[in-house]
């Protein structure tokens, strides 16, 4: 590109092209230039959710599809209603207080951009360490 | 969307037994196959008739397994372990 914008002064110097024909012809070039040159940011979508935990000589990694995660929501939003609230309750006696009922299609992707964007990183004077994220 | 080809479990004990299975799940297919083409007709009666979202839950349940492909758990507990892998 640097050959191009030298041609283009050679060309003016020797008054070939004008001045203005010479600022257009370097704001074409430099367009071109900044536009290749300009590193295409490629966000990779997360797919899995990563879960691992460690305590001494326990350790839990446990990676789950977020596909999985879309799946199961989309299938969860076609179980009738009166469902909904016995979910909820069997979720509460393990001490999950989820509104399952409040589960709606339209929140999903909304749901999985949240858990793509969390990232936790817990670790305690004993050593155990929990970490949560999104690859 | 296709489904897992293959499952693969490992237990572990602190006695030294360990249990280590490979589950070619790709022989699956075919079933599966043969159980879409005797629900689907039936799923789409059923939704005519009585208004049921049968067909659409058989395919969601489809896309729920489908989407175990890259499922992994692997718990150790001090000498015994448990591990899944789907792919």
């Amino acid at each position: 590109m640097n050959e191009e914008r030298s041609k283009i002064l050679e060309m003016l110097a020797e008054g070939k092209i004008t001045v203005a024909d010479a600022s257009r012809l370097l704001d074409a070039v430099g367009d071109a230039t900044s536009a290749s040159a300009e590193p295409v940011a490629i966000s990779k979508k997360p797919k899995y959710l990563k879960v691992m935990v460690k305590d001494k000589g326990d350790n839990v990694n446990i990676r789950v599809p977020l596909q999985l995660l879309r799946a199961g929501v989309s299938l969860a939003t076609l179980l009738p209603k009166q469902v909904g609230p016995q979910v909820s309750g069997a979720l509460k006696e393990k001490g999950i207080n989820f509104d399952f009922t409040q589960l709606k299609g339209e929140s999903l992707e909304e749901l999985v951009q949240a858990i793509e964007d969390l990232s936790v990183n817990v670790s305690d004077k004993d050593g155990a360490t929990v970490k949560i994220c999104c690859e | 969307m296709r489904p897992p080809l293959m499952m693969w479990i490992s237990v572990r004990k602190k006695a030294g037994r360990s249990v280590k299975l490979w589950l070619p799940l790709i022989i699956l297919w075919p079933l599966i196959l043969v159980a879409a083409v005797l629900f689907i007709p039936i799923a789409f009666i059923c939704d005519r008739i009585f208004g049921s979202k049968a067909l659409l839950m058989g395919f969601r349940i489809y896309s729920v397994l489908c989407a175990t492909r890259g499922l992994s758990v692997d718990v150790k507990q001090q000498n015994d372990s448990v591990r899944v892998y789907i792919i």
